[in-house]
């Protein structure tokens, strides 16, 4: 198997834009950007070069920490960024191209920021989700 | 049989499904299964339609568009939903963007089993809606000619 | 000073069996700018996993679209297999190339009929769907189903193939192979066909690489990028060159896909005598716990799964980037200048499949 290497490192919210430009001096490729609902808001931003996948690690505590948008430096992560926003409700500054929350016509805003059930130690989740409204 | 049967036509609508029902509803209109032998067209205009095909489960966004559709179109009509997820929602009932099958908005004549469903099964079931059309056509028939001659109908009704 | 309309195009559009809304700004018949907006087939399944446990959810993972559903659950199980350190069985891995390659081929062929009615040659499209039924057939035989096929499975392959089915298979797709050659010859060589494919659609290489492009639009503007050659599965035992086109055109990007139909066909009659004998699958104790993203190559690029497990049946998180969604920001790029008769021909050429991009 010659997978690429993956690595992981944590990165403070500040330094993102700094990070995106080195990865593009160093010629990688936006592979992603996914936003996973733990306990807090967890960004992954994965770049690739030809025999490595890095994963830059963000987290911010709660929904309301609006982060700089990388798309002046790569400019097809609007759609991640927007994608992001109508799920999630992260705002980003700064985006070349803004769907104001209209990327995603959800039934309910944001309806993946609800802190997932099973994070708990408890095996059982019974708790019904608040997927349905009456119409 | 009717020399001047008309041919049903079928207007197809992908109300929110994995595409897997979508490409075999496709696939039926392809030389392997030709449902056009059938005397079927696929149309994309609801008012020349008399079956409506649906495939996946019914959202927020597909709502008001297969309501219209079905309002469109003239009476008698057949409404076919293909698939699980059309007939009840299936595996993705349980999303919270869902709001289950077709019949939680338009009432539904036949169910096609099946995830995906297969071009057998559909067929079938297009053939079921052809009968039943023919069925609700004469019913619609015999109702207005029980309803034309009112004044010597209404004479023994106390 | 031309006179600027907006053109909404979609949510039901003839070419496109599937909803995608397009806000179309023309200005002379050129197209200014394009809007999507997408929200019709939402379903939200990630959120599902925490109602399904992780073998559970391999169903909902092969049901994120219904053409290329084999690669999703073989992609989902992958990514979870990783995570719980599980080396599955040899033959269950040359049976998942098999069947990826046997994805490749029906979605590829899908796709060229598709075209062929997005241009207006339906004789063309009529030929390709009949042809692919013999592809159809030997997804049948091998697996029971047609288009979502369940064969995937944590820890290996739901069901094993008989030796000598595997053994007759190379006839049965020598004969499409052969019928399919007078079917390209026509994409190829048709003077109508290169008329309306040639010059269409440019994406440069820099925008290409830049905007994310994946897959055979990446490919045929001149970026060797094949996710296949990352060794998942049996890859790594099999040679695959990646097929690039320079012209980064729809026209290239319908040789791209041709070329890897043959190119497919070579993969399996490689694949097929080599199947080692074994078991298919694996007992699996215990439950995810960590993260991991998987690779692999979809017949429309390079798709991403990521799974994080937190050690309970119930996974944290799993994301699925598809290769339609990294395929979105080129798109809106191409169609930028380009005259109005040819959007459907240039959304098609990026093999939309909007189910995946909304999942």
């Amino acid at each position: 198997m010659n997978a690429p290497a993956q690595t992981y490192s944590e990165i403070a919210p500040e330094r993102l834009l700094e990070a995106a430009n080195a990865q593009r001096a160093a010629g990688s490729r936006l592979v992603q950007i996914c936003c996973s609902r733990l306990q807090h808001f967890e960004l992954l931003y994965s770049f690739s070069r030809p025999h490595t996948i890095e994963h830059l690690r963000i987290c911010i505590p709660d929904s309301r920490v609006a982060l700089p948008s990388i798309s002046s430096i790569y400019g097809g992560s609007f759609a991640y960024e927007n994608e992001i926003h109508d799920l999630y409700g992260i705002t980003f500054t700064g985006m070349n191209v803004d769907y104001q929350g209209h990327f995603f016509r959800t039934a309910i805003p944001a309806p993946m920021a609800v802190p997932p059930v099973c994070a708990a130690p408890a095996p059982k989740p019974n708790k019904p989700q608040p997927q349905k409204e009456p119409t | 049989m009717n020399l001047f049967r008309k041919s049903p036509w079928i207007i197809h609508y992908d109300g929110a499904s994995c595409n897997g029902c979508d490409i075999e509803v496709l696939a039926c209109l392809t030389p392997r299964y030709d449902v056009e032998r059938l005397g079927i067209i696929n149309t994309g205009n609801p008012k020349h339609a008399d079956i409506l095909l649906i495939t996946g489960y019914i959202n927020e966004q597909s709502q008001p568009v297969v309501r219209t559709i079905y309002e469109q179109m003239p009476d008698p009509k057949v409404v076919v939903a293909v698939g699980i997820c059309a007939s009840s929602g299936g595996i993705f009932r349980d999303c919270y963007n869902t709001k289950g099958g077709v019949d939680s908005t338009i009432p539904v004549d036949i169910y096609v089993p099946g995830c995906a469903a297969r071009p057998e099964s559909i067929m079938d079931g297009v053939v079921q809606a052809l009968d039943l059309l023919e069925r609700k056509r004469k019913e619609k028939k015999t109702r207005r000619r029980a309803i034309a001659p009112t004044p010597t109908s209404e004479v023994p009704t106390p | 000073m031309a006179n600027r309309t907006v053109i909404p195009f979609g949510p039901q559009h003839p070419v496109l069996p599937e909803p995608i809304h397009l806000d179309l700004v023309i200005e002379d018949e050129h197209v200014v700018e394009a809007i999507p907006s997408f929200g019709f087939i939402h379903r939200g399944l990630e959120k599902l996993v925490e109602k399904k446990d992780f073998t559970e959810f391999t169903f909902i993972a092969e049901r994120i679209c219904g053409i290329c559903s084999y690669i999703h659950g073989m992609g989902y199980c992958q990514a979870v297999e990783t995570v719980m350190g599980l080396e599955i069985p040899e033959r269950a891995k040359w049976l998942r190339t098999m069947w990826s390659e046997l994805s490749r081929i029906h979605s590829h062929m899908m796709w060229l009929g598709l075209l062929a009615d997005a241009f207006g040659f339906e004789n063309l499209f009529m030929a390709c769907w009949r042809l692919r039924e013999g592809i159809l057939d030997v997804i049948e035989e091998t697996s029971g189903g047609r288009v979502i096929f369940g064969a995937a499975k944590v820890g290996g392959c739901r069901r094993d193939v008989p030796d000598d089915l595997l053994a007759r298979i190379p006839a049965q797709l020598n004969a499409v192979e052969d019928e399919l050659r007078a079917i390209t010859n026509v994409f190829r060589d048709d003077f109508s066909v290169r008329q309306r494919l040639c010059g269409v659609g440019l994406l440069s290489r820099n925008d290409a690489y830049d905007l994310g492009a994946v897959g055979p639009m990446l490919r045929a503007s001149g970026v060797a990028q094949d996710s296949r050659l990352d060794g998942y599965a049996a890859y790594d035992k099999i040679a695959v060159e990646p097929i690039v086109e320079e012209s980064g055109d729809c026209w290239g990007r319908t040789m791209v896909r041709i070329r890897e139909i043959y190119q497919s066909f070579d993969i399996l009659r490689h694949v097929l005598p080599n199947v080692p004998p074994g078991p298919v699958d694996m007992k699996i104790t215990g439950a995810p716990k960590g993260e991991f993203f998987a690779r692999l190559e979809q017949p429309r690029g390079e798709v991403i799964y990521y799974v994080k497990g937190n050690g309970t049946k119930f996974l944290d998180r799993f994301r699925v980037r598809t290769p339609t969604f990294a395929n979105i920001p080129p798109l809106l790029k191409m169609l930028q200048g380009c005259q109005l008769a040819d959007v459907p021909v240039i959304v098609l050429t990026i093999d939309p499949c909007i189910s995946c991009a909304e999942r």
